[in-house]
């Protein structure tokens, strides 16, 4: 265990500063090295989780530099923070896997920031430091911005324009939540901040979680800040959709998670907890009625991130162990079946997503098809797929709190959501002239991560009830 | 137009009143405050436990060395960024440099330069400066040589493979240094504990990890801005 | 109000920051506006480091009774790294975007792209 928790920063980050020395030396290995390299990095986060369960205790504390907590900085290992990283860790390996055949021009500065993410969502899920969050969250953010250009198109260079403006004021807010802190407490640790957040006068509570809630509300687009994600998830190339989706979404959840109970749900001062439960509600409806205007694949499964981000929402809003626990669950399942449906709407359209033009297409890829149906039916939350559980269990979390219009609010996000997806199968699906191509799916890594997403997708269903009691013990942790 | 004018400027009002409050809660800093522990003890122990007398250089890359770890990386992914944005764009053809005047001028400041800023890098623990700020100096002298003998000159001097390489291994010195602590038995990014040179307070061989973390930052900082100038002023095939 | 001076500027800096980020379709002017906004910030952090009389946070022979806090100076840099670092990309995307569309001004981007 020992080095675990830095090694799973450090060495994707080794492996981005390798990249453009290995492209350059040995360019014929680099594409063998880089699978090695995310396989590297997937083994370290999933031996780092096995042995912080294998040791039973509550935490584990890393002090980097040897320093404790109480002048520098400290990595913490707990159980949020092993489930996420359990979560995010299979995302970024899928994406590394997958965009193996993408980025022939650009390879080695294209994975020097696939890397740089890697490291920088690991150092979000694992830090204890105030300051050192914002230095990842910045880290990751940077190099998603021009992963999104990578294809230089216009509309993609603007779109991650549009993004970039976005996160860079919430990262602004952030930091100025962070000041704040600093001014009040002195302090910067997490768990010290915590102790003594009672303390801190009426006014400056409310500003510091405030300026948190509003900067997170970005990175997560709930819906007043939502205009960004769509064009940026829409235009870049489809592992890059993917990431973003699946994977730096959840960053804005596990800081809700982790910061909310730190600063006690802003009790007294700012009722958070409605606030999420009044944006949440917005953003499921808007997010879904946004996606029935559409007539692009990839606009429509942006706009349905946004509202399954209202989902997770929602059952941080409603609070106890069971919607804690419900949103963490969706996220598991929001990140395998959203990634997944990405990465088959990028083996069934080449180039154009707009739906005119993919008359019959996901007949023509019949794996890819396959797997799309099912990521995207389990997006609508049909029972073989685990998306199913988590919305009930979301549900029912509104129920047992006696917030019976909550809980009518998902059925209806299904009942809009699988219109729209109505719309794409009918037009993917449907019997064209041309003959299928038989195209087999070239890499064989693409064909292990749509397989991988699409038994996921089922298997949360089938491991529902474990996985449901795992978040439990993780959301009562929480929740205290 | 007007409107969201107006609507906007509502917005920070509110925004602003709000922390102009939360700011008037906190402890003015007109008047002298007690510090805060944490402080205290970084002013009262930080010369003994690090060794260096710059103490915004002991926070920098000892007490918080794992921020300095993350903004080099921010730097690196910026200019791999900027990079891959203007992958395949050409040199400017018509990038032939100043007169003989500036020149000969530049000839004569240039070593200055240089040594400017691997004096600001080396003396980063004991004087105000470090690796960022030097390394932006050494920069800026890329930056005058394609501004006064072209960009094909600056080109043949330093050549981005040499950049993009110089880069890297800075990165990678880091990560040695940083590594050192992990299998001395100690920590990641640990300085004197990991049994680095204490040397004596003051002077240039002190302050452990130090001043070596100074000088890959710097050049580290130098060559990936000297990249991200190099790949803005090249220019797009028409 | 028993504000220091400096809280007033940085409140200033951050509203106006906001303020052109908000308003402005240059997309330049929206670059400045976000470099005007963490200058604010920036300023806030420094403030809060310095009482008055403080010596800068150098330990040498001559060190006198108050030392400034050297920790917002260290986040300051830090910050102030991340900052230009996220201006030279955007900067950069701007180059390219004005490439594409031979303008900056969002509305004719937008009306371009349709």
């Amino acid at each position: 265990m020992s080095h675990l928790p830095i090694l799973v920063i450090a060495i994707p980050l080794l492996f981005a500063f390798l990249i453009p020395l290995i492209s350059m030396l040995f360019p014929s290995v680099r594409r063998i090295t880089v699978t090695a390299m995310g396989l590297v990095y997937a083994g370290l986060v999933g031996m780092m989780i096995w042995g912080y369960h294998a040791m039973g205790v509550d935490r584990v504390i890393y002090p980097l530099g040897g320093w404790g907590p109480d002048v520098g900085i400290v990595l913490e290992l707990d159980a949020l923070s092993a489930a996420f990283a359990g979560i995010m860790g299979l995302g970024i390996l899928l994406v590394i896997l997958y965009s193996q055949d993408y980025m022939e021009a650009a390879e080695s500065k294209y994975y020097v920031l696939l890397f740089i993410v890697a490291s920088g969502i690991m150092g979000i899920i694992l830090t204890a430091d105030f300051f050192n969050l914002y230095v990842f969250i910045e880290m990751s953010a940077i190099a998603s911005f021009p992963l999104v250009a990578v294809s230089r198109r216009g509309t993609a260079l603007f779109a991650s324009l549009y993004y970039m403006v976005f996160t860079l004021v919430s990262s602004a807010l952030i930091l100025l939540g962070i000041i704040l802190v600093y001014a009040a407490t002195g302090s910067l640790n997490m768990g010290e901040v915590a102790a003594v957040f009672d303390t801190i006068p009426e006014l400056t509570r409310a500003s510091i979680v405030g300026s948190f809630v509003i900067g997170l509300s970005v990175k997560v687009a709930l819906i007043p800040f939502h205009s960004w994600l769509p064009p940026a998830h829409a235009e870049a190339v489809s592992p890059i959709s993917a990431l973003l989706s699946g994977v730096l979404l959840k960053n804005g959840v596990y800081m809700l998670m982790r910061l909310l109970p730190i600063f006690g749900f802003g009790d007294g001062s700012l009722d958070v907890r409605t606030l999420l439960l009044v944006i949440g509600v917005l953003t499921v409806i808007g997010g879904n009625v946004l996606a029935m205007g559409q007539g692009n694949v990839k606009r429509i499964l942006a706009c349905s991130s946004v509202a399954h981000m209202g989902y997770i929402a929602l059952g941080i809003g409603i609070g106890g162990a069971l919607g804690f626990a419900g949103a963490l669950f969706h996220s598991l399942n929001h990140m395998l079946m959203k990634a997944g449906a990405f990465f088959s709407v990028g083996c069934i359209a080449d180039g154009s997503f707009e739906l005119s033009g993919l008359r019959g297409a996901a007949l023509r890829t019949r794996p890819a098809g396959i797997t799309f149906a099912m990521s995207t039916a389990g997006l609508i939350g049909l029972p073989p797929f685990g998306s199913f559980a988590s919305k009930i269990m979301i549900m029912f979390a509104a129920i047992d709190a006696g917030m019976i219009g909550i809980a009518a609010v998902l059925p209806a996000g299904a009942v809009l959501s699988a219109i729209y997806y109505g719309r794409v199968y009918q037009v993917l699906y449907a019997p064209s002239e041309r003959e299928p191509d038989d195209v087999s799916i070239s890499p064989w890594q693409t064909t292990i991560v749509l397989v991988v997403t699409a038994v996921g997708s089922i298997a949360t269903l089938v491991w529902a009830g474990n996985l449901a009691r795992i978040f439990a013990t993780i959301a009562d942790y929480l929740v205290g | 137009m007007r409107l969201r004018k107006i609507a906007a400027a509502i917005l920070i009002l509110v925004l602003t009143l709000a922390l102009v409050g939360a700011i008037a809660e906190l402890p003015s800093p007109d008047e002298r405050v007690s510090q805060s522990a944490l402080t205290q003890r970084i002013i009262g122990k930080g010369v003994v436990e690090t060794g260096a007398t710059n103490l915004v250089a002991a926070v920098l890359f000892d007490y918080r060395a794992f921020d300095t770890l993350g903004e080099a990386t921010v730097i690196f992914a910026a200019v791999a960024g900027v990079v891959l944005m203007f992958y395949h764009a050409p040199l400017h053809p018509s990038a032939i440099g100043l007169s003989i005047l500036a020149k000969r001028s530049l000839d004569v400041i240039g070593p200055f330069v240089f040594v400017a800023g691997m004096y600001i890098v080396v003396y980063g623990h004991i004087s105000p400066g470090g690796g960022f700020q030097g390394g932006v100096i050494l920069a800026t002298l890329t930056i005058l040589i394609s501004i006064v003998y072209g960009l094909q000159e600056e080109r043949r001097l330093l050549d981005p493979r040499f950049k993009t390489a110089l880069e890297s291994s800075a990165a990678l010195l880091f990560m040695t240094v940083a590594f050192v602590g992990v299998f001395s038995g100690e920590y990641f990014l640990s300085n004197l504990g990991a049994g680095f040179f204490r040397g004596h307070p003051g002077s240039v061989l002190s302050g452990g990890a130090i001043p070596l973390l100074n000088v890959a930052i710097g050049l580290k900082v130098g060559a990936g801005l000297a990249l991200v100038f190099y790949s803005m002023v090249k220019k797009e095939p028409e | 109000m028993g504000l220091s001076l400096a809280y007033w500027v940085v409140l200033l800096l951050f509203g106006m920051g906001l303020y052109c980020i908000l308003t402005e379709s240059n997309l330049i002017k929206i670059a400045v506006g976000i470099n005007v906004m963490e200058a604010g910030l920036l300023l806030f952090l420094v403030r809060l480091s310095y009482s008055p009389g403080d010596l800068a946070p150098l330990m040498g022979p001559t060190t006198g009774p108050g030392i400034a806090d050297p920790i917002p100076h260290a986040l300051t840099l830090t910050a102030i790294v991340i900052a230009a670092s996220t201006t030279a990309l955007m900067l950069s995307l701007i180059i390219q975007i004005y490439r594409h569309y031979g303008t900056v001004d969002i509305e004719e981007i937008r009306s371009k792209m349709q």
